[in-house]
């Protein structure tokens, strides 16, 4: 579905990503976990046209889709829901939904009734401005927009962060969920507990370097990333 | 002088001044439109508006055409300049910053009235009144049917960008590019060419302004400065990018500048614009309706 191979990434003179290579298979839930700065945001956003690489390939099924635009990408099935959301602010839920269905030709009624579906909570919204919603609800909309391209890549920057446990949970049942055989997720994460309880396989990124693959069990019981990012205080709170 | 006389002389200037407030709302409309998809201010647009006069008047001289084909002829070859006036000297630069983007505005309005007085001089240019008739009475006022017909095309172009930018998938997607631009690329909108269609519609509105302006005025290589500014000066009365704002405070600075010439001095008319532009970017710099943030102008 995605393959990646060395992608080098940055900003100017700053290397964010230093020959970074994984792999999604269809209708997968992949998960990215690392620290701040680790350059998790950068991968998203190469692999999604706001950033260009300086080397390495991008084959998205199995086509080369290295250093193409975003709006291109957008219409050969990638959507970025990004870090922070970044909503419409003004603009009505409703017109962010629809706007996210801008690739499109056609009707796009039924997506947006499988989207209310999802997040039933946006229903009596749909006239309110986005800005006004709680983050939760914020971070439903974003995710409800990158879904309205219909894209059979979905890429996830950090859904979970400044939301309630409770919230962020109702958010990652919901993309269990959607992932299909048309429609395969990468999920960036702070917050390992959650990721790798949603998904089936996992990669650690450190300063730029994926320094460990495999299923989320084995990394579950990875002793380096128990120790760098499933604090004993947190597991706790997680299993309560 | 009785008070009847008093009260329908009043009249007579608000409703005179509606025309030159309907002029400068459009002409403010244009500067938002350009503000909204990029950041900045585009001191050519009143360079459109006089181009749209010039082009009326030679579509009619030169070309024969009726006066609706020649209004029609002019708004779409001034947008082609708006156009490619945008491809060439603002897209092509990487990066750069409000100042020099709006500093190559104040150059291509130099250009423009440049080019104008070498092909057709200094001289003022008029055209007959759109609808021929008699002037009517309004309120105890009487008023020519060129300046309803400028207040009505104000009425016309504002309902149509409401609904345009309201209900049309364009209009929304030039708005959230105003917004929020790397949400406008995800979803997928080509925000370049939302630049590029901002620049046209904007050149497309000014020169409208421009041709109904003819009949009133005539038109001349320099009369692009001063209508210009006093659009911008309603653009900032409003709150720059708030174009519902900019209807009110356009149409507010003709009626005042109207009443002022007729009670005071026409002398000062023009001065009173810029005063009002002056003490607004002191008292309150995000304009008369807008809200304290001034997010974009205090990049400057
Ligand atoms: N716009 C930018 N300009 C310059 N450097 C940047 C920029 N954005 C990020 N960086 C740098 O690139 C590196 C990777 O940043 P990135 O945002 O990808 O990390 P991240 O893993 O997403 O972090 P976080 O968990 O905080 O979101 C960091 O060293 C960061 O300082
Ligand atoms: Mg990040």
């Amino acid at each position: 579905m995605l393959r990646v191979e060395n992608l080098v990434s940055g900003y100017g003179r700053i290397v964010a990503l230093k020959g970074v290579s994984l792999h999604i298979n269809r209708g997968e839930i992949v998960t990215l976990i690392g620290a701040n700065g680790s350059g998790k945001s950068t991968l998203l956003g190469t692999l999604a046209g706001l950033i260009r690489p300086r080397s390495g390939h991008v084959h998205l099924k199995d086509r080369e889709v290295t250093r193409h635009r975003p709006e291109k990408l957008v219409r050969q099935g990638v959507a970025l829901v990004p870090e922070g959301r970044q909503l419409f602010a003004p603009m009505s839920v409703h017109d962010n939904l629809i706007l996210g269905a801008y690739t499109r030709r056609g009707d796009t009624s039924e997506d947006m009734e499988n989207v209310l579906a999802l997040f039933p909570d946006l229903k009596d919204r749909l006239g309110q401005a986005a800005g006004t919603l709680s983050g939760g609800q914020q971070q439903m909309v974003a995710i409800g927009r990158a879904l309205m391209s219909r894209p059979s890549l979905l890429l996830l920057d950090e859904p979970s962060m400044g939301l309630a446990p409770r919230i962020s949970q109702e958010i990652f049942q919901a993309l269990r969920g959607l992932a299909s055989a048309e429609c395969s997720i990468l999920l960036v994460e702070q917050n390992a507990h959650l990721a790798l309880a949603a998904a089936d396989r996992g990669y650690v990124l450190e300063t730029g370097q994926i320094v460990l693959e495999g299923d989320c069990e084995t990394l579950r019981h990875n002793r380096d990333v128990q120790r760098a990012y499933l604090g004993r205080g947190y597991q706790e709170a997680w299993e309560e | 002088m009785s008070d009847s006389a008093g009260y329908s002389n009043l009249m007579q200037f608000v409703l005179s001044g509606l025309a030159f407030g309907s002029i400068y709302a459009m002409v403010a409309i244009g500067f938002n439109i350009i503000y909204n998809a990029t950041g900045i201010i585009n001191l050519a647009q009143g360079e459109f508006v006089m181009l749209g006069g010039m082009f009326l008047v030679w579509g009619q001289d030169e070309l024969g055409l009726p006066v609706w084909a020649a209004v029609a002829v002019s708004v779409l070859i001034v947008a082609a300049i708006g156009v490619a006036f945008e491809r060439i000297a603002i897209r092509p630069l990487r990066n750069p910053s409000v100042l020099v983007l709006i500093i190559i505005t104040i150059a291509g309005s130099f250009l423009f009235r440049g080019a104008v007085l070498l092909v057709w001089g200094d001289r003022l240019f008029s055209c007959d009144s759109f609808l021929s008739g008699d002037s009517i009475w309004i309120l105890g006022a009487i008023i020519t049917r060129q300046r309803i017909l400028i207040f009505g095309t104000l009425l016309v172009v504002g309902g149509i960008l409401a609904v345009f930018f309201g209900y049309t998938i364009l209009g929304k997607a030039m708005r959230a590019t105003a917004f929020n631009r790397t949400a406008a690329r995800l979803v997928g909108i080509n925000t370049r060419t939302m630049v590029m269609f901002a620049f046209g519609l904007s050149a497309a509105i000014g020169a409208l302004a421009g041709a109904v302006v003819v009949p009133v005025t005539g038109i001349a290589w320099e009369h692009g400065v001063l209508l210009g500014l006093k659009g911008f000066a309603a653009a900032v009365l409003g709150g720059l990018g708030n174009n519902a704002a900019a209807v009110v405070a356009g149409l507010l600075l003709g009626v005042i500048e109207s009443v002022a010439a007729g009670t005071i001095s026409t002398d000062y008319k023009d001065a009173i614009a810029l005063s009002a532009l002056l003490i607004v970017l002191f008292i309150r710099p995000a304009g008369l309706f807008g809200r304290a943030e001034l997010t974009r102008l205090g990049q400057l």
